[in-house]
């Protein structure tokens, strides 16, 4: 496989994985300030989007709504909004359409074509569930097209390789950026409910909600939710599962460059701290948090350097 | 007239290719006339829809070159298809591998001992002014002698019913990848349209362009590794170069994919390196090497022409091809087939007056007001002037610049395009509309193929006689009948 398919495949997958964690954290969040115990605090839900959508912002200036949900959605000068999310994933497929199944080509352009004419000024008003709601659907199809029409061969482990790291990344941006809402909102002394009201986010932002629920028999803490989050290992939407799944289809591979075996050791060391995490105090978490998005990281470099390169 | 066409005009002093007068389908239409004389328009405008949905799905788009932006749009596909004749085609057929037979001996015989040059046949001024001429071809032969392995010949029906050429296109034909879709997209929307009729299938196109490419190889004793060079996905016919890599099965490369090494070609693959034998290229010769040719071109391969000239690879179509290319050249292919083969020509050009010739100019400038003025090097119908539609000004204006470079222009009678039975958005209705075909012809060592049909393109502008996609040109699908005397290979496959 040429070099720069195999680049090509493992953005789509990373892509594709955004659009889907960028809507749905936009809606959850979006949709909670609604809720009571939000309303006074739209300015912190606003801060906090911009936040996990990576866009940088400015303390001290007060954010207009409308502005921030089109950065957020639409501006397609922000590499990290969702339309230019789409565009991305989708220029790569469009390089892509000889090696992929028409079915996964067709559905991302369906998405692509979807974003692109949608209305932004009925998004402001009143457009953003749905917006937000169709391109997670949209991502569903292209997933649900990948996992049943394409080969199990080196393209759909490369697909599958940028979509488990980018899932990885996700959950951690979100935990991360949930862990310094936390630690804003008890600046005035702690607020049981309203954190828990912010776990309860957390977990439908990654719909995880009902199966914590299940597994914790209803009780939600920090840690029940952490806990499930990091090392549960029957739930997909867990650091432990995806970052077992990458190391599962990275060695699908059939190619195994020198360097590999280095590779495949660190991701393993990686794969049992995540297992063997346990919750003690919010201190220790962040320290963990932080750390583990630093090797998180790591893992693209080391992707490219043994994957990427070019005579 | 009945059903959808019961308010279709003809257009005088045209051949129309489905009525013969106002109340004769020519009989190849009839085979579509119990569908169409049962059908409403709504009907229709719906399906119509429904057909440009899919192509906007499927991404069966095109980039158009825009002043500041370039947009993506559907080429427009008219559901009406267009039906050649078994008698029409196979004249058509024969035609094409006549000619394509000239031309690639044409150009062996210009770039080693030049016999038509020295004979005059053909100017020599006329071949080594040509800016697509490459010194560096002389004295090479490439694998089989065939330098133009794909060609798209443009074909009109002029009033008195015969198809002429208008040009040949060697440097990098498009729009095959219409042709299999326009099949795909008629036959998804419209499926009764098909049944039970006995029409050439398009779909083994890229089969046989792979065969093609194979036959050419540098060796044949191993695997035979061809790709297929794109500018990449911002170039207009994108969409055609990944659909065919797709079909072959070969790997679609941009230029900082390959690499050569020692005179051999390689792929930038993950893993072991590749080496490549066949360059199925479809960009200009100009951006091929930037050792040989534009030194900043960013889309092709350093050292590819040595490894060409070396004979460890097989650039398809060859470098220099472009000789052929150029519009007056065409005038001389029906000299180049006498020259060369021995025979009349089995298709007429359309009749053409080359400036450069002193004769011809006289002719030109003399009845400018009946011609269309063409410059000898331009594709897309850009630069094409129909001087009837012109000002006094702007008629004055094109003289001085005949005068002023005669080189570059030919001049050709005002031909009067088909009409076919196209539907019009705007008016909801079905009009007139002028069609040309482009037939495509592979050319490998010792094998030949002509698509049946190809593309029939209109001109959905009323009046208008330029087809160009670029300038508001849509397609059909193209129908071939088969011969109903010779059981075709199908039936007699189902017969035993």
């Amino acid at each position: 496989m040429l070099v720069r398919i195999a680049e090509s495949l493992y953005w789509t997958g990373r892509y594709i994985k955004r659009a889907m964690y960028l809507a749905k954290f936009l809606r959850v969040q979006y949709f909670s300030t609604l809720d009571a115990s939000m309303a006074l605090n739209i300015e912190f839900t606003l801060r906090s989007i911009l936040n996990m959508s990576g866009i940088t912002q400015d303390s001290e200036k007060e954010l207009n709504e409308q502005e921030v949900l089109v950065k957020v959605g639409f501006d397609i000068d922000n590499p990290a909004s969702i339309l230019s999310t789409i565009v991305a994933a989708r220029e790569n497929t469009r390089a892509l359409r000889h090696v992929l199944s028409s079915e996964v080509w067709e559905s991302t352009n369906v998405m692509y074509h979807f974003a692109k004419n949608y209305s932004v000024d009925y998004y402001k008003q009143r457009g953003l569930y749905e917006f937000t709601t169709k391109v997670e659907e949209n991502v569903k199809i292209i997933r649900s097209n990948i996992h049943s029409t394409m080969l199990r061969t080196d393209e759909y482990y490369f697909l599958m390789l940028g979509s488990w790291l980018e899932e990885t990344i996700q959950i951690l941006r979100i935990l991360r950026s949930k862990m310094y809402d936390m630690e804003v909102l008890s600046q005035g002394g702690e607020n049981i409910p309203l954190m828990q009201y912010q776990w309860t986010i957390t977990l439908k932002s990654l719909e995880s909600f009902d199966m914590h629920n299940k597994f914790y028999h209803h009780t939600t803490s920090t840690q029940s939710v952490v806990e499930f989050l990091i090392s549960n290992p029957k739930f997909p939407r867990s650091l432990y599962y995806n970052i077992s799944h990458l190391i599962r289809d990275l060695r699908k591979i059939s190619v195994q460059p020198r360097g590999f075996n280095d590779f495949i050791f660190d991701l393993e060391k990686m794969q049992s701290d995540v297992k063997f995490f346990t919750y003690t105090n919010n201190d220790d978490l962040h320290d963990f948090l932080e750390e583990l998005m630093k090797r998180v990281s790591s893992i693209h470099d080391v992707c490219t350097s043994l994957y990427f390169n070019k005579e | 007239m009945d059903g959808l066409f019961s308010k279709y005009d003809l257009k005088p002093n045209c051949y129309d290719e489905v009525f013969a007068d106002h109340n004769t389908y020519r009989s190849e239409y009839h085979l579509i006339r119990d569908l169409v004389s049962k059908m409403d328009v709504p009907t229709f405008k719906s399906l119509n829809e429904e057909a440009k949905l899919s192509f906007l799905n499927q991404g069966i788009t095109y980039a158009l070159y825009a002043s500041n932006e370039t947009k993506e749009t559907i080429f427009p596909f008219d559901l009406m298809p267009r039906i050649i004749s078994s008698s029409d085609w196979q004249k058509l057929e024969q035609g094409m591998i006549q000619r394509n037979t000239a031309l690639n001996l044409f150009i062996h015989d210009v770039y080693n001992d030049a016999k038509i040059l020295k004979d005059k046949v053909v100017p020599k001024e006329l071949i080594l002014s040509s800016k697509h001429y490459i010194k560096l071809m002389e004295g090479f032969s490439p694998k089989g002698k065939i330098y133009c392995h794909i060609c798209g010949t443009d074909l009109i029906r002029h009033s008195d019913g015969n198809f002429y050429i208008l040009e040949d296109n060697l440097r990098s034909p498009s729009g095959v990848s219409y042709v299999l879709s326009n099949r795909v997209t008629l036959s998804r929307t419209l499926p009764q349209m098909f049944q039970g009729k006995m029409i050439h299938p398009v779909g083994q196109y890229p089969k046989e362009l792979l065969k093609t490419l194979k036959s050419v190889s540098p060796q044949a004793d191993q695997e035979i590794t061809c790709v297929l060079l794109t500018p990449g996905q911002y170039n207009s016919a994108y969409y055609e170069h990944s659909i065919l890599a797709k079909f072959m099965g070969i790997e679609l490369v941009e230029g900082s994919d390959l690499f050569v090494k020692n005179d051999i070609v390689y792929m930038n693959s993950i893993g072991r390196k590749r080496k490549v034998d066949v360059i199925y290229r479809r960009i200009d010769d100009n951006f091929l090497d930037p050792d040989v040719f534009k030194k900043d071109s960013m889309l092709g391969v350093k050292g590819v022409m040595a490894a060409y000239l070396k004979g460890n690879v097989t650039i398809v179509n060859a470098p220099g091809t472009g000789i052929s290319d150029d519009k007056a050249v065409c005038a001389y292919v029906p000299d180049m087939i006498q020259y060369y083969l021995d025979e009349d020509p089995i298709i007429d050009n359309v009749p053409t007056y080359i400036c450069e010739k002193p004769q011809d100019l006289k002719y030109t400038l003399e009845h400018i007001e009946s011609l269309v003025v063409k410059p000898v090097d331009m594709s897309g119908g850009y630069g094409v002037a129909i001087m009837d539609t012109l000002s006094k000004e702007e008629v004055e204006k094109i003289k001085q610049q005949i005068m002023a470079s005669p080189r570059d222009y030919i001049a050709q009678p005002k031909m009067m395009l088909s009409t076919h039975v196209t539907y019009i958005e705007e008016t909801e209705r079905f009009e007139p509309r002028h069609v040309d075909l482009r037939t495509f012809t592979l050319m490998g060592k010792d094998q030949s193929y002509v698509l049946p049909g190809g593309l029939s393109r209109v001109a959905l502008k009323r009046n208008s006689l330029i087809v160009n996609s670029s300038q508001g040109g849509g397609s059909k699908d193209t129908w071939v009948m088969m011969n109903p005397t010779f059981p075709s290979q199908s039936q007699s496959q189902t017969q035993s």
